[in-house]
């Protein structure tokens, strides 16, 4: 089995991490790493690696303060928390808003001679225009309009609501 | 998320929400003095971008605070630390598919032998190092960097990577193989002669 580590290894990189290495370690520990391919490794990976971290040239780098730092987090959390205590109130006012258009429109159809009269005279040009045994002023005047209207009004809204949900809740 | 503006602040502040975090304000200052420079020299290797480095490191200890956890010891809440950071960075990678691998200038090597001995010398060597160093698997560099630059115990190592502890061993045995391979095969540099 191939061996992936060296007793001597320990005190390598001790000699390294202390900067004795090379000249003020004992010739002994010198003859080791001259024979030996693992402490050699370390010698040159490790002594690379601690050479980056003194000569740090990124020692210069501004890291944001401790009191700073707590302070992004505080005001992040509560906005979090504030963003999260809102949710519900937004999807009741989207729901209730929706609730409110789609009951006016259902209203006005149903009550209003000047609207459905209105919606009639469009329909019956656009009956007249399609030349057909069911144009919708021949339903109309069946009286089977309105339902067809209240009921497509419906569907509108139960499609569109679970979107205007999702955009008005989705995170930015 | 979108960034506070002057008046997102003045609600939040004058908010009496309460925010439980798991630490309270001075044991994470101590604990952010003692473990943020060490996890930004981290970062900023793994993402060999400072700005990047800058992000992650607010992210990570954002993420720490918000845990719910208890640690054993203060080796083993680094490393937690450490984890988190490890992830966003993947996540980072993976997202970014590769990440600016050099993103920081290279010195002007002919500048170098005019600039003085010991500041050229480590010039070279520093980017020599950054050249093999990018020729590793992120899992290597991690591990080299932790476990001699940073000089993590096994264990700590192994709770950081998500590796198992009696695999770390064999691991960094081959890491550092290959990096010490890479060093000892750099391409030979021109004197350059510049007086």
């Amino acid at each position: 089995m191939k061996t992936v580590d060296c007793c001597r290894e320990q005190d390598v990189l001790d000699a390294l991490t202390s900067g004795r290495w090379p000249e003020r370690t004992d010739d002994e520990l010198r003859d080791h790493v001259a024979t030996c391919a693992i402490c050699a490794d370390v010698v040159d990976v490790a002594g690379a690696l601690l050479s980056e971290v003194r000569d740090d040239e990124f020692g210069d780098a501004r890291i944001p303060s401790s009191a700073v730092m707590w302070w992004r987090a505080q005001m992040r959390a509560r906005q979090e928390a504030a963003r999260e205590a809102a949710r519900p109130i937004t999807v009741a006012q989207v729901i209730a808003s929706l609730s409110a258009i789609a009951l006016t429109i259902t209203a006005a159809v149903a009550l209003s001679p000047w609207f459905g009269g209105l919606l009639r005279s469009w329909m019956s040009g656009l009956g007249a225009a399609a030349a057909s045994d069911l144009a919708p002023s021949a339903l109309l005047a069946q009286g089977w309009m309105l339902p067809v209207l209240i009921i497509a009004g419906i569907g509108v809204w139960v499609v569109l609501a679970p979107l205007a949900i999702y955009f008005a809740v989705a995170d930015d | 998320m979108r960034d506070l503006t002057f008046s997102d602040v003045e609600r939040l502040e004058a908010a009496e929400i309460d925010v439980p975090f798991e630490m309270d304000e001075a044991a994470f200052r101590a604990f952010y003095d003692r473990t943020a420079r060490s996890l930004w020299n981290y970062l900023s290797r793994m993402t060999c971008d400072p700005h990047v480095a800058d992000d992650l490191l607010q992210e990570s200890f954002y993420r720490f605070l918000r845990t719910r956890g208890h640690w054993e010891s203060e080796a083993h809440r680094r490393a937690y630390l450490f984890r988190i950071a490890t992830n966003l960075v993947r996540d980072g990678r993976r997202r970014a598919r590769r990440v600016h691998i050099v993103a920081l200038p290279e010195p002007d090597e002919r500048s170098l032998p005019a600039a003085g001995g010991d500041i050229a010398e480590a010039s070279v060597r520093r980017t020599d190092l950054r050249r093999a160093m990018d020729r590793l698997r992120p899992r290597e560099r991690a591990l080299l960097w932790l476990a001699y630059a940073q000089g993590h115990a096994h264990t700590e190592i192994a709770n950081t990577l998500g590796v198992k502890t009696g695999s770390v061993k064999l691991l960094l045995f081959r890491a550092r193989r290959k990096l010490a391979g890479l060093l000892r095969h750099v391409p030979a540099r021109t004197d350059g002669g510049h007086s």
